[in-house]
């Protein structure tokens, strides 16, 4: 196992510097620059933004470009000043040697920075989502699988076709208004309450002075949030759980068990559940590696201060050293995830050996 | 009846006395208005220093943490002397025009005490011309320090006391006056504290935390993606009530416009810009009639860029030596003949009441109805009848006597002057807008209708802004592409950064239409040097100026927007002007939800 490990993450250095080749010159590709993203305003005169631009970097052709963000640019001269003369050496060390830059967007500021500023924010949040996910999806397929055919499934069926299809930003902008508006203006109408909302209707905190409370202050925050975002998880969830639990039923070890007369419960539960699983971890290390990654959906109808946003911005404005810090931790966590479902689905199901 | 007398003036003193002790406690008291809460679409503030921050949101903030040199009125949108939270007390210029000493006030002072003088001013200065900083206002500089050219027209700012700033200009402009105001005034004894010399050092902590500040709110707070929050400042002398009322002012990220709209109605914002597809409800809507709301003509015009250069082949509107680069003709828009015809067969009181709920104001020059040039007189008419016709004058004919098919060039004046050719081409036009607002997409599509109507094959898409939009603009690579113009304050009717050659520039230049009239050049450069800029010898230049933009049409000029602002009820002394929705902050009491 160790052997395999070791083999895939050597493995896994060309292909990250694979990726970010692609990915910087896609990015490079594309129409549009960020000097004029940046500079739109036709107070900036002509010369300032060639100025900008000298400064970003960005009118340097593509190899110097990968290449300073790359191994830096303290082995080259640079024009300093920006006078357009070659004058001092450069000061970037690139991000072989852990420096990712300065944001073009936020200038001064380290991406590194302002993802980590946001991490927690998205760990936080996908944290329950993936709970909330995995633990009712799993349940409700268990179920679903028990009582095959029965109103129960039935209902478990549309319940799930009506989450894969109901779009979460639509999901979430309903809720917002039901909890915010609609029934606090109905219970109002009946003396209950002040109509104020009922749950806040976005944000991650109190929007007051004194930081964010620790999270247990705060829970009500996470609930509309976490709910629509779930929806979609607990139905897919479901439905692969129903699906292997239905083929671990007709397995002869189950067949075996209820045979040898042991409680039903017993058999559904600690036989059945426990090997209905194994499957599933495939889709898991994957999902854990993926409470960092955002989602810009969520967090923009609920005003949720994720990373999914911030990258969203930076791809807007073209911000080069945020997008490729994000892809090169992106690309990691992805590796990282495959690696770690490989070793998953060995530790739950005895038969894989590598 | 003396008694009645007596019991009635008792009974209307019992009236009047508790109305009048009502209007008298308008704010309960320092801190204790409530906490003031509003969203902002711009996202997080780049930097908390004014010196090297350019973007809005980094604006938002410092605004309220610094004093400006010259503040801009609230009631007029001109800049005017003993502003609040502005510094000047009156200036004057010398016989020459080119010699500005502004009068600084005595009587206000940063937080920690420490008076505001000329030194804050100079130190701001100096920072901004040093270049070793990334401002964007370094060019209102003729040189900077190291006597580089900066393309400005202020040569000198110097303090020969504490309470005086004299501005040499190059030259006598109207316009130049408010490049005085671009640099903000910073405590010198702090920031040289901090930086010394080495103003460089500001870009490696952008994000700094102002400790000394002039406002009616400090002590900033920051939560990445979230909030930013303000303390009321009970020291800040020019509060309007004599002290601040709300205990704090927080900004709430809200990237999207329509979620900030629920959750003011929520109660969770203290005041909200209604977008124009929800004003008719605020003002029809039984549930959301009863918010306070202020519906003025907003300080920006969206507009149909008409490109007069051949789109395959754009030249810069200069040669090195700054000579005029004659332009090859947009094969279709080149002929004004052609864009007046656009102007005609277009019906924008169709479009403002069908799709913008009629919350526009039509315009047809670079002007807005608040402006003291605005000539209501020039408007386009609809007049498909006369479109048609002007097609036809201009070459372009309906060769089948089907309006509904595209009319053909027969000897149009791409085939008379550069390629003959072109004679039996389609009368083909691309409309873009951005993707991603649906009345503008909504607006395309009425303009694509409205113009095959006349006989055009226009092509209507809606495109990404950073990856296409925005490249084929400054490519100048487009046909007609619709673009939104906010004119900021004080508003100038100068047209320099739009229509004149040397901001042709492909690639990055402002005039990316690439039109260029002389007389209209003349013109403007006469009314930015009017003596004493007076604005009624100002005002008769640019209305030739106007009726030269009305026939020529380098825009098709579209409208103003009817825009509206709306508070919680129970919101008191909130005093909006056309010019500002919150000038007045510092005195409100703000009823926003902040814990559900």
């Amino acid at each position: 196992m160790q052997e395999y490990i070791l083999r895939r993450l050597l493995q896994a250095i060309p292909t990250l510097f694979g990726i970010t080749i692609i990915v910087y010159a896609i990015m490079l590709l594309v129409p549009g620059d960020p000097v004029s993203l940046l500079a739109f305003d036709p107070k900036i005169r002509q010369d300032e933004r060639e100025r900008l631009a000298r400064q970003l970097g960005v009118s340097d052709p593509f190899y110097i470009q990968y290449l300073r963000w790359l191994i830096g640019d303290d082995w080259m001269m640079v024009d300093s000043n920006l006078d357009g003369e070659l004058d001092a050496w450069g000061d970037n060390y690139g991000i072989l040697r852990g420096d990712f830059g300065t944001s073009f967007k936020f200038r001064g500021s380290n991406p590194l920075e302002l993802i980590g500023e946001r991490l927690g924010a998205t760990i936080e949040l996908n944290t329950f989502v993936l709970l909330l996910g995995t633990s009712g999806g799993l349940m409700i397929g268990v179920l679903a699988a028990v009582y095959r055919g029965r109103m129960f499934d039935r209902a478990t069926r549309m319940f799930a076709v009506l989450g894969i299809s109901i779009p979460t930003f639509w999901l979430g902008f309903m809720l917002i208004i039901l909890f915010g508006i609609v029934l606090p203006r109905f219970l109002e109408g009946y003396g209950v309450g002040s109509g104020r909302p009922i749950l806040p209707m976005g944000g991650r905190c109190p929007p007051v002075r004194g930081g964010c409370p620790p999270i247990y202050e705060r829970l009500h925050y996470l609930i509309l949030p976490v709910s629509a975002s779930a929806l979609g998880g607990i139905a897919g969830w479901s439905r692969f759980m129903r699906a292997t639990m239905l083929d671990t039923i007709n397995s002869d070890f189950m067949r075996t068990a209820f045979a040898k007369g042991l409680p039903a419960r017993s058999v559904w539960y600690r036989h059945g559940f426990r090997n209905a699983i194994a499957p599933l971890t495939v889709f898991l290390g994957p999902a854990i590696l993926g409470l960092i990654g955002g989602s810009v959906i969520i967090e923009r109808i609920f005003t949720w201060p994720g990373v999914g946003l911030l990258l969203y911005d930076a791809l807007l404005s073209r911000d080069h050293p945020v997008i490729m810090a994000s892809v090169v931790i992106g690309s990691v966590l992805a590796i990282g995830g495959l690696i770690l479902s490989d070793i998953l689905h060995a530790i739950f199901d005895p038969r894989i050996r590598y | 009846m003396k008694r009645v007398f007596v019991l009635a003036a008792v009974l209307l003193l019992w009236i009047v006395l508790p109305l009048s002790a009502q209007d008298a406690d308008e704010a309960p008291g320092p801190g204790l208005g409530g906490i003031v809460i509003t969203s902002s679409t711009a996202g997080d503030p780049a930097t908390f220093n004014p010196l090297i921050g350019g973007d809005t949101a980094s604006s938002d903030v410092y605004s309220w943490l610094y004093p400006s040199i010259i503040g801009v009125s609230p009631f007029t949108g001109l800049e005017e002397p003993n502003l609040a939270g502005a510094m000047a007390a009156g200036w004057e210029y010398d016989e020459s025009g080119t010699v500005l000493t502004i009068h600084l006030r005595q009587d206000i002072a940063w937080n920690d005490g420490t008076p505001i003088t000329s030194t804050d001013y100079l130190w701001a200065v100096e920072a901004t011309r040093s270049g070793q900083i990334d401002s964007p206002r370094a060019g209102i500089f003729e040189t900077m320090a190291d006597g580089t050219p900066a393309g400005g027209n202020i040569v000198n700012i110097e303090a020969p006391d504490d309470y005086t700033v004299v501005v040499t200009f190059n030259k006598a402009d109207c316009i130049s006056f408010s490049d005085v105001n671009d640099v903000t005034p910073v405590p010198a004894h702090v920031f040289s504290a901090l930086y010394g010399d080495d103003f460089a050092a500001m870009m490696d902590e952008p994000r700094r935390i102002p400790t000394v500040s002039f406002g009616a709110f400090k002590d900033v707070e920051f939560a990445a993606g979230e909030r930013i929050s303000l303390l009321a400042d009970q020291d800040y002398p020019d509060a309007m009530l004599g002290f601040v009322s709300p205990s704090e002012n927080v900004t709430l990220q809200v990237a999207d416009e329509n979620v900030a709209t629920e959750r003011f109605i929520g109660g969770e914002f203290s005041i909200l810009g209604v977008p124009a597809t929800r004003q008719e409800d605020f003002r029809s809507d039984p549930d959301l009639k009863e918010f306070p709301r202020f519906e003025f003509t907003g300080n920006g015009f969206t507009f149909f860029g008409m490109n007069h250069a051949n789109p395959d082949n754009p030249q810069p509107g200069l040669d090195e030596d700054g000579n005029v680069i004659p332009q090859e003709p947009h094969p279709v828009l080149g002929d004004v003949l052609v864009r007046q015809a656009i102007s005609h067969a277009v019906d924008m009181d169709a479009l403002i009441e069908g799709i913008r709920d009629g919350n526009g104001f039509k315009v047809a020059t670079h002007t807005i109805p608040t402006s003291w040039v605005y000539n209501p007189e020039l408007q386009y008419e609809y007049n498909p009848e006369l479109a048609m016709e002007k097609l036809t004058q201009a070459g372009w004919l309906d060769h089948d006597d089907n309006p509904d098919t595209a009319r053909i060039c027969q000897d149009c004046l791409f085939a008379r002057e550069v390629d003959a050719e072109f004679n039996g081409s389609e009368l083909t036009l691309d409309l873009h807008v951005p993707a991603g607002s649906e009345i503008g997409e909504q607006m395309g599509l009425f303009f694509q209708a409205e113009m095959n109507k006349v006989g055009f094959n226009a092509i209507f898409e809606a495109i990404d802004w950073g990856s296409a939009f925005l490249p084929e603009l400054t490519g100048q690579t487009f046909d007609m592409n619709m673009l939104g113009w906010s004119l900021g304050l004080p508003v100038d009717p100068d047209i320099s950064p739009f229509y004149y050659p040397d901001v042709d520039v492909p690639g990055s230049g402002f005039n990316f239409v690439s039109y260029y009239n002389a007389e209209l050049i003349e013109l403007n450069d006469q009314a930015r040097v009017v003596p004493g800029c007076d604005t009624e010898a100002r005002a008769e230049l640019y209305a030739r100026v106007q009726e030269i933009l009305f026939n020529d049409m380098p825009y098709f000029f579209m409208y103003v927007s009817e825009s509206m602002t709306a508070v919680l009820p129970g919101t008191k002394n909130w005093n909006p002007t056309p010019f500002s929705r919150t000038y007045s902050t510092d005195a409100w009491v703000s009823p926003a939800v902040t814990q559900p």
